[in-house]
């Protein structure tokens, strides 16, 4: 499977800098923010992300209702089922049992995103960890865990997840973990391949030089040195990573009802696409807003650490 | 690489919870009952021997038989039933996503940065981004839910022949998740081409400009292009899996939904690994292909 295709681009290294001067990095996060797609990526998961930690208190509060609660006042008039299209009580509907679909897809953020951050943190540890394993180290530790990395390779992503969640039963934690295993790979070959060339570094040298361990080496001498490709893999993969939780959950092999979930309320309102168009189109606009601003942010933050746009 | 992944699909299967002799005989079996059943699956037997009898079996074609699902039946007829209903759904759909991103790429490629290769770029990054089950429902609520052109879901009458009327709406969603890609590959492709010094030379022949990009141009971009194009066939495939859930498409996809929910681990195993195989066959088809078409790149 070596040869010609790779995962990603990967971008440059810039030349050996072992500390960075605080100076570029200010650069970095201004010419991040002066492109309008990255922003607008930040501002849309900034809001979700707001929204999702605020939810329990604005539910406490009264201004935001709880995701399970069938609101009676609609379910009093029933036409055949209980949901109700977008109204000023209920900006983007109710569902089949009266439940307000705006608190839905906002508590609904909330396990997205978590499933996104923890599984990312994850397979980030764990790849990086394997890659700077096997670029440092070499030899049959390189093989040893490059064939285990290929072996995951070989599954298409999304099977790999369907997979493991079929076999270790569907649940929040399940999900994430099944996520997290299918982008080590991914990680694991970006560090390992920055490692190698890494190695040979006379900053790497030096630090040998002055009794520093192969641990030492491995994460505090060559890991800041390879950060860049992985932060922008990092926030590539959460795109990912969300959309494969929302296909795990509408497979129903996600989060489990009651706790909403994007993937689920698609796949409950697919039972009524033909009645109540609003129960699977807004869940879906919120996953798809999700992933787009996720892929924003990773092209922005892979065009404002690429050391040729500051040259100009 | 195959026999890894049959191994690690066995071990994964092996080890799910439940035990398959509970599953046949029902929650009420007697202990007797249930231990001979283990010896009939030989169940009892060490973990290598298991496996050794599983791939002899996967050789003949025997892939078992159904557990819970239809029990009894066979498992290697059963899938093989659905693969010939998901098989058609992935062409087409790959054919859809070729179409169309194909030209797309080669014109925002050509006029980088105008309003057309705005509007194309923008819409492949929807591709990108937008989940195919979601596209597939939006679909589903414009053209057959409010316009009535094309039946909602299905497959059409089965056993009366082909049904092509329920073969585009699945097919558009899942060929949206190829084109968001392969629109910005070919693009880039274009892009690299035009500013490469043969076509620079093709110019100062004289050559017009409509042949330099008819027979120069197109043909180099889309050296890159085809590899992706096989890369992408495993994925798509999986993805038919979840687009057939959304069209109640009686495909794999459902087949491995219902299976999942069944604990029926024999046709998971098989539909994993045949999928899986299908990935990495296309992979390696994939860098054959490119070795192939750009006798630049030599394999060691």
């Amino acid at each position: 499977m070596s040869g010609a295709t790779q995962d990603k681009p990967m971008l440059e290294l810039e030349e050996a800098a072992p500390r960075r001067r605080a100076g570029l990095f200010r650069v970095i996060v201004e010419s991040f923010l002066r492109n309008r797609t990255s922003l607008f990526g930040v501002l849309v998961i900034a809001a979700f992300t707001l929204a999702a930690i605020a939810a329990p208190f604005m539910t406490r509060a009264g201004w935001l209702a709880a995701p399970n609660f069938q609101d009676y006042s609609v379910l009093r008039q029933p036409p055949s089922l209980f949901q109700y299209p977008p109204s000023f009580a209920h900006p983007v509907g109710t569902d089949t049992l009266g439940r307000d679909n705006f608190s839905r897809i906002i508590y609904g953020g909330r396990v997205s995103l978590q499933v996104g951050l923890l599984a990312m943190l994850v397979s980030t540890t764990v790849g990086v960890t394997i890659g700077l394993a096997a670029g440092y180290f070499g030899r049959w530790t390189d093989s040893v865990l490059m064939r285990i990395v290929d072996a995951i390779l070989a599954f298409p992503g999304l099977l790999l997840a369907i997979l493991m969640v079929a076999v270790l039963g569907p649940s929040l934690r399940n999900a994430m973990l099944a996520i997290a295993v299918g982008f080590i790979p991914s990680f694991a070959r970006i560090t390992r391949a920055n490692a190698l060339s890494i190695r040979e570094k006379e900053f790497v040298e030096s630090a040998r030089a002055l009794g520093a361990g192969p641990w030492r080496i491995m994460f505090r001498t060559i890991l800041p040195n390879t950060l860049s490709p992985i932060i922008v893999q990092a926030s590539l993969g959460m795109s990912y990573a969300i959309l494969i939780e929302a296909s795990l959950s509408f497979l129903g092999l996600g989060i489990q009802p009651p706790t909403p979930s994007w993937g689920y309320m698609l796949s409950a309102g697919r039972e009524f696409i033909t009645i109540a168009w609003w129960l699977t189109t807004f869940p879906g606009l919120a996953i798809f807003l999700v992933v787009l601003s996720w892929n924003f942010i990773g092209d922005g933050i892979r065009e404002a650490l690429d050391p040729r746009q500051h040259r100009q | 690489m195959v026999v890894v992944l049959s191994f690690v699909i066995f071990a994964a299967v092996r080890y799910a919870p439940g035990d398959p002799a509970v599953t046949r005989l029902g929650m009420e079996a007697t202990r007797e009952a249930l231990e001979r059943e283990r010896e009939d699956l030989g169940l009892n037997r060490p973990i290598y021997v298991q496996y050794a009898i599983w791939v002899g079996k996967l050789f003949r074609g025997d892939m078992g038989d159904s557990l819970a699902y239809s029990a009894g039946y066979p498992v290697s007829s059963l899938v093989w039933e659905k693969f010939k209903r998901t098989i058609p759904l992935t062409l087409s759909a790959m054919l859809v996503g070729v179409a169309v991103s194909i030209p797309m790429g080669i014109i925002a490629g050509l006029r980088p940065f105008s309003w057309l290769d705005n509007v194309i770029s923008a819409g492949s990054l929807f591709g990108v981004a937008a989940p195919s089950f979601w596209v597939g429902l939006m679909l589903i609520l414009l053209f057959a839910v409010q316009l009535g052109w094309l039946p909602t879901s299905g497959y059409g009458p089965i056993g009366q022949g082909f049904h092509w009327q329920y073969f585009i709406l699945p097919s558009v969603a899942l060929g949206i998740q190829l084109m968001g890609a392969l629109t910005r590959y070919m693009r880039s492709g274009m892009l690299d081409v035009m500013s490469s010094d043969y076509i620079r030379t093709a110019r100062a022949k004289g050559i017009p400009y409509r042949l330099i990009v008819a027979r120069h141009a197109i043909k180099n971009a889309m050296l890159s292009v085809v590899t992706v194009i096989a890369l992408d066939f495993g994925a798509l495939l999986a993805g038919a899996l979840v687009t057939e859930t959304v069209f109640r498409w009686p495909g794999v996809g459902l087949l491995l939904v219902d299976a999942i929910q069944a604990r029926d681990y024999a046709i998971v195993q098989m539909i994993v690994l045949i999928t899986s195989v299908v990935y990495v066959s296309f992979n390696l088809l994939a860098d054959i292909l490119y070795g192939y078409l750009d006798p630049r790149i030599r394999y060691e």
